[in-house]
């Protein structure tokens, strides 16, 4: 089976961590890179054939909701982050998912 | 309408009658001073733990003291003190920084020299200094720069300087610039309770921003 390819994206490098390690643990998915800023995975997401990117909303300069406009429409994003008034935003842009955190 | 409890009192003041409401806590400084008082940041408080959650799994030890030092975080400010020491409000400052230590990234560098000089037992109001360490962080972290976030709060014979400077983009937005409401208030709260005894200065020097607050602890404060 084909495993999906998978970005981290987040700017707190634990929950980063956490995220990563999740991704590296499920034998369907496969870590394409981890990133602490979204301008660092620009290149990666909008090259590399992504399946899913796992972003968090709130950082500095470029924020998820922000970035996840430019993310192609045929890789999945679930957004990260640990505040529900993000919800209703994130749906708008058309995420597949939305993890409260900490994610468990 | 909006409730507000101040001194056991009920005032109720309706949504368009800001003047009023603005009219009332200037003509009282107390109900001025809650209002501006140092809060946590909830944002600060859910990262914290967020990343006190991914610490279980990383290291155990780490976890545990950064529940320590939250949880004598949390007990100073839900116990609403109007008045300290020096020595328990640079014990809260030093907790509060070694929880934000948890969220640089390993190559963020950080410079902090904390000594009350003899001063500890010297009367404060809380959490002057958590603002412009929060603004240091918001703004250091995530810049491009080999220039260290730098902390130092000194004190001496009853003078106490806080001093920061750190990395910053000086084009950012207005919204997110270092000189936002947390210092326009923090400076309001200061001429409520020092008077001309404390001055805070900020400047953008180039792509560094440096913020300076001297206090002296030797003067009468009469808001208290």
């Amino acid at each position: 089976m084909k495993k999906l390819r998978c970005c981290v994206i987040d700017d707190e490098p634990l929950a980063n961590r956490l995220v990563t390690s999740y991704v590296e643990r499920t034998p369907m998915l496969e870590l394409a890179g981890s990133f602490d800023s979204a301008q660092d995975a620009v290149k990666t997401v909008l090259d590399g054939k992504i399946d899913i990117v796992f972003l968090d909303i709130q950082m500095p300069q470029l924020n998820g909701l922000e970035f996840a406009k430019i993310i192609p429409s045929d890789c999945r994003i679930i957004f990260t982050t640990a505040f529900d008034q993000y919800a209703v935003q994130g749906f708008k842009v058309n995420a597949l998912d939305y993890l409260l955190k900490p994610i468990c | 309408m909006l409730s507000l409890r101040v001194n056991s009192t009920v005032i109720y003041v309706m949504d368009n009658s800001e003047r009023k409401y603005g009219s009332e806590i200037q003509d009282d400084p107390k109900a001025e001073l809650d209002r501006l008082k140092t809060q946590l940041n909830p944002h600060f408080i859910f990262n914290t733990l967020t990343s006190i959650y991914a610490l279980i799994d990383f290291d155990r030890d780490q976890a545990r003291r950064a529940v320590h030092q939250l949880s004598h975080l949390l007990r100073y400010v839900v116990y609403d003190i109007s008045e300290t020491t020096l020595e328990s409000d640079l014990q809260f400052t030093r907790n509060y920084i070694s929880l934000m230590k948890l969220r640089l990234r390993p190559g963020d560098a950080l410079d902090v020299r904390i000594d009350c000089g003899g001063c500890g037992n010297m009367p404060i109001a809380p959490m002057l200094f958590v603002t412009i360490i929060e603004n240091a962080f918001k703004h250091g972290r995530f810049t491009d720069s080999t220039h260290p976030i730098s902390i130092s709060i000194t004190a001496r014979d009853g003078h106490v300087n806080c001093h920061t400077v750190n990395p910053y983009t000086p084009d950012q937005s207005s919204s997110d610039a270092p000189h936002g409401v947390g210092l326009l208030n923090l400076r309001r709260r200061l001429q409520l309770l020092y008077g001309g005894s404390a001055t805070l200065t900020t400047e953008g020097d180039g792509n560094l921003f440096v913020c300076d607050l001297n206090i002296d602890l030797n003067q009468e404060n009469s808001c208290q």
